[in-house]
């Protein structure tokens, strides 16, 4: 079975940023995709079940247009609860992150801009648990 | 019966059901308008009013009922007098009418017990002669017999009988009167009446028909003086033969009293009763005042007699007197009487018994009776008594003319005593109500002297205005000395806050300066993650880049060893290929793109396509890769692919730099917009669009989750303005509207030029499709604190700032909120667009 690692941020300059740091650190050890919008995840999301294939790891931005991230996260929770949630974000309330933490076993929270060696030593951590 | 009647109005107790009504219906408005009236009435007539009321009703009900009461007696009385008068008069011509028959009756049995011999004219002379003297009531006593001749005695006033004596036989048939002596004897021949035609007389005739006592017609008799006879007669008869004329003897009851009526008829003893006589009894009858007594026959409907002045008869004009019909009477009254009698029982053999009626005569009712009145001899009158109701009512009449000036006498009294009353009672209250008057106009120094004339009351009440007067005079000076005492307490109050004025002005300018830095604080905050993700991204492409390029060098020498000339040409073309791909496509178009690629390699009978496919989509391949099959097929192709991948991320991660600086770049810009020329204190000449254009990138991150932003912005001039003021107006004005939408919405700016007055404004108009701002806070969000924001959360000084430098630019701000649809805008006058130079503007990298 597939494992994926799945980032969700409405900046497409982080996204193609991270394909590259992520592409380049784990290599073809995972699948790798990327969201727009909370929505364009849950479109992922419904792909990877057809294709079977299992998200050990969601990547997710917060101040993002429509759904914000600590939602989008709780929901993905309530569905998936054995995948692994991490907040990369700009800026975020504190509510908002302690309602993740709380409600969707928020794995880690990260700020950006953030260091290449944090999140993927994060991620290695994150995947070692999965 | 009407006395019930007539006293209804001024009871007032209504026993009719139409009375009631009429009643009501009127009485309700009026004493509706009166109850109004009452409250303009002055106190003197409001006591003196109902008195005069009671009085007069009083004096006018007494006086009503007591006419009433006398017209009631009056009906009675003139009633009864008509009866007594009636009684009277029966029994006088009973009295009267009934002498001369008895004459009669004593000279027939005279004659049938033969002590008179009816053949001895000398001898019925001296008799006749004699009883004149014993009978003076009789006005003639006389017979006639059948041998023709005529012996009769007449009355002389103031001396001896008259006899009279006349042959029929006798050619010239004279009727002669003598004087007479002492001793009966004629002495002198005073008068000869010629052509005395006994068997032609009527009372002869009427004798001789009826055969028993009856009376004759009456006539008018001319000498000595002229009268109305009424003739008693009474035939004599010879006891030997019967009377052949005497057809109903038999069954006549008047036998025993008359003379034989058996035998042959011998003659007539007559006795004639002057009717003037009856005439002057009536006369002297006293019937009210004008009340008259008349009595008529009721078969003719000839006078017999009057109680006036009239007599029963009247000369014709050839001289000759006749008897008087009693619609012909002088005398109106007794006309009317006969006139009304016809009119009411058209016969008048109908009038049975005594009748009382009554009619009006101009107005004047006249009371009458009329009573038949018959005797055995066969008379048939009528006695009619009239009197007029005024002979009665005069006095009544007179009695109300009294009431009338009791009445206004009483009122007037009671009006005096009202009137001296009220001004009693009135006087002091006037007194009291004048002061008080003074009092509510401020003059305090009111007292009233009650007069000792005063009731108990008003003394009182006086008193208690005077107490009231000192006690108000007492409390005015308490309360004039607690004025002064709280004015200089106010004025130090003033003093005080004066200075706390001043210091919270101080306070005023800290606390916008304090909005200010919220404002640019919370500003600040969006514009960190706005900063932040692009310098994110930086860090992770430069990294990347480093990574690549490591990995190129790396990769490059080993791979191109392995390569034939043909591949390594294919490798530099797919890399070129994969370099000139212009656009950043997004994630979703590449996984498109990613499954088309699947999908052609797979149908190109390619191992492991999927990874491929992806391999060439993050190369940012997106041609046909028919070409590149060879590569791709070659075993060496993970490499091949590796080492254009390090090419292609070194460009991608290069330009997602150059993406993220660009953005980082207008930020920059934005916020060095934002806050240039801080300190200046001169105006500049700006571009309002430009300036909102800046605000809006600097709330890009905020808008950019749920805001469509809509703008239209006409090309308007620049106005000189404070800018970096107008940013705090723009930046507050759309931070509110994110706020009130809940960060989704449509938020419109628009930026129009339009006249006001003439003068052109530039409108700024900043809408926003939030809840909206309810109508009772609509009038308060301009003040100074006013805040819906929970505590903490805003100043509340934001839109007074901003209404203040808008007001500092000469221009205006309104609000217009429906939810759903909340604008506010701004006019601010501009100068006509040839006296403005454009300013050399920045272009904004949007």
């Amino acid at each position: 079975m597939k494992k994926a690692i799945l980032c969700v941020d409405d900046e497409h300059m982080i996204l193609a940023s991270l394909r590259d740091q992520l592409s380049n650190y784990f290599g073809d050890r995972y699948l790798y995709e990327f969201a727009e919008s909370a929505e364009e995840a849950w479109e992922i999301i419904e792909e990877f079940e057809e294709d079977a294939v299992s998200i050990l790891i969601i990547v997710s931005d917060w101040l993002m247009p429509g759904v914000k991230g600590d939602e989008f996260l709780i929901e993905l929770h309530q569905r998936f609860p054995k995948t692994i949630k991490v907040m990369l974000t700009g800026q975020a309330d504190e509510d908002a992150i302690q309602r993740a933490e709380e409600e969707a076993n928020l794995y880690c929270y990260m700020a950006k801009p953030w260091e290449k060696e944090t999140l993927l030593t994060t991620l290695e951590s994150a995947l070692a648990k999965a | 019966m009407s006395f019930h009647r007539s006293s209804l109005p001024a009871s007032g107790t209504p026993s009719s059901g139409h009375l009631t009504q009429e009643n009501s219906g009127d009485t309700r408005p009026t004493s509706r308008k009166r109850r109004l009236d009452l409250h303009k009435l002055p106190l003197r007539s409001v006591l003196v009013l109902p008195f005069l009321t009671q009085v007069f009703a009083a004096v006018g009900l007494v006086g009503y009922l007591s006419y009433r009461n006398g017209q009631q007696a009056v009906t009675d009385l003139v009633s009864q007098l008509q009866g007594e008068t009636t009684a009277r008069v029966e029994q006088h011509l009973n009295e009267y009418l009934q002498l001369p028959h008895r004459i009669n009756q004593i000279n027939a049995m005279a004659t049938a017990l033969n002590t008179l011999d009816w053949e001895d004219s000398s001898a019925l002379e001296k008799h006749f002669w004699q009883q004149m003297q014993t009978f003076p009531e009789v006005s003639y006593i006389y017979a006639g017999t059948e041998a023709g001749i005529f012996i009769g005695a007449e009355p002389v006033e103031d001396g001896f009988p008259n006899v009279a004596y006349a042959d029929s036989n006798s050619e010239a048939q004279g009727f002669e009167t003598y004087k007479t002596d002492g001793a009966g004897d004629r002495t002198a021949l005073l008068s000869i009446v010629e052509d005395y035609a006994l068997f032609g007389r009527p009372w002869y005739l009427a004798a001789q028909q009826s055969g028993k006592p009856t009376w004759g017609k009456p006539y008018v008799w001319a000498a000595p003086y002229a009268t109305v006879a009424l003739p008693a007669v009474y035939p004599i008869y010879d006891d030997a033969s019967p009377s052949p004329s005497d057809g109903n003897s038999d069954g006549n009851s008047e036998n025993d009293k008359g003379g034989s009526q058996t035998g042959r008829f011998k003659g007539v003893f007559a006795v004639d009763f002057a009717l003037v006589a009856i005439g002057d009894f009536l006369e002297s009858l006293e019937i009210g005042k004008t009340g008259e007594v008349f009595i008529m026959e009721r078969r003719s409907g000839l006078l017999v007699s009057t109680s006036t002045e009239e007599l029963p008869f009247q000369k014709s004009a050839d001289g000759k007197e006749t008897r008087l019909l009693a619609t012909q009477s002088s005398t109106p009254l007794i006309r009317q009487t006969v006139e009304f009698l016809t009119e009411q029982f058209g016969n008048l053999d109908t009038i049975q018994k005594t009748q009382q009626l009554n009619f009006e005569v101009n107005g004047d009712r006249q009371l009458f009776q009329v009573t038949p009145y018959q005797d055995e001899f066969g008379l048939d009158w009528l006695i009619v008594v009239t009197v007029p109701e005024s002979d009665f009512m005069a006095q009544i009449h007179a009695n109300n003319r009294t009431t009338i000036l009791l009445c206004l006498g009483a009122l007037g009294l009671a009006s005096l005593a009202g009137a001296a009353t009220a001004q009693w009672i009135a006087r002091p209250i006037t007194q009291l109500n004048q002061a008080a008057q003074a009092i509510a106009q401020g003059d305090l120094s009111q007292t009233i002297t009650p007069e000792r004339t005063s009731t108990k009351e008003v003394n009182g009440l006086s008193d208690s205005f005077n107490d009231m007067a000192a006690r108000l005079r007492e409390s005015f000076a308490t309360l004039e000395q607690r004025v002064d005492e709280r004015t200089s307490e106010l004025q130090q109050r003033n003093q005080q806050l004066g200075t706390t004025l001043s210091e919270l002005r101080t306070t005023q300018n800290e606390l916008i300066r304090s909005e200010k830095l919220a404002v640019l604080g919370q500003l600040v905050a969006g514009v960190a993650h706005e900063i932040n993700t692009p310098l994110g991204a930086i860090n992770a492409s430069v990294g990347n880049i480093s990574t690549a390029l490591k990995q190129s060098f790396a990769q490059m020498p080993t791979l191109m060893a392995q390569l034939n000339p043909d591949e390594r040409h294919q490798f530099f073309e797919l890399v070129a290929a994969s370099q000139q791909s212009g656009e950043v496509l997004s994630f979703r178009e590449e996984r498109k793109l990613k499954r088309s690629l699947k999908k052609q390699l797979e149908a190109l009978e390619m191992d492991n396509a999927a990874a491929i496919a992806q391999d060439l989509t993050h190369l940012g391949f997106r041609d046909d890769p028919t070409p590149f099959l060879p590569l791709l097929r070659s075993p060496h192709s993970s490499a091949i692919l590796g080492l254009a991948r390090s090419f292609a991320s070194q460009q991608s991660n290069a330009s997602n730099i150059e993406i993220a600086i660009e953005r980082v770049s207008k930020i920059v810009f934005a916020l060095k917009n934002y806050a240039r020329q801080e300190q200046t204190s001169e105006k500049i000449l700006t571009h309002i669009p430009d300036q909102l254009n800046v605000v809006l990138t600097l709330y890009h991150h905020q808008l950019k989750q749920g805001i469509d932003v809509v703008k239209d912005f006409s090309d308007v001039a620049a106005i000189p303005c404070h800018a970096e003021e107008l940013n705090q107006v723009w930046t507050n004005l759309i931070h509110n509207a994110i706020q009130a939408m809940k960060n989704k919405g449509t938020l419109t700016l628009s930026v129009t030029e339009q006249r006001i007055d003439q003068t052109p404004h530039i409108c700024v108009r900043i809408t926003d499709s939030g809840c909206g701002i309810s109508p009772e806070n609509q009038a308060k969000i301009f003040e100074p604190f006013f805040t819906t924001k929970i505590a903490g959360e805003g100043t509340g000084l934001g839109l007074d700032i901003v209404r203040r430098i808008v007001e500092k630019h000469d221009g205006h701000i309104d609000v217009e909120s429906v939810p759903g649809n909340t604008s506010f805008s701004v006019w601010f006058p501009c100068p006509s667009r040839s006296q403005t130079t454009p300013p050399a503007r920045e272009i904004l990298p949007v």
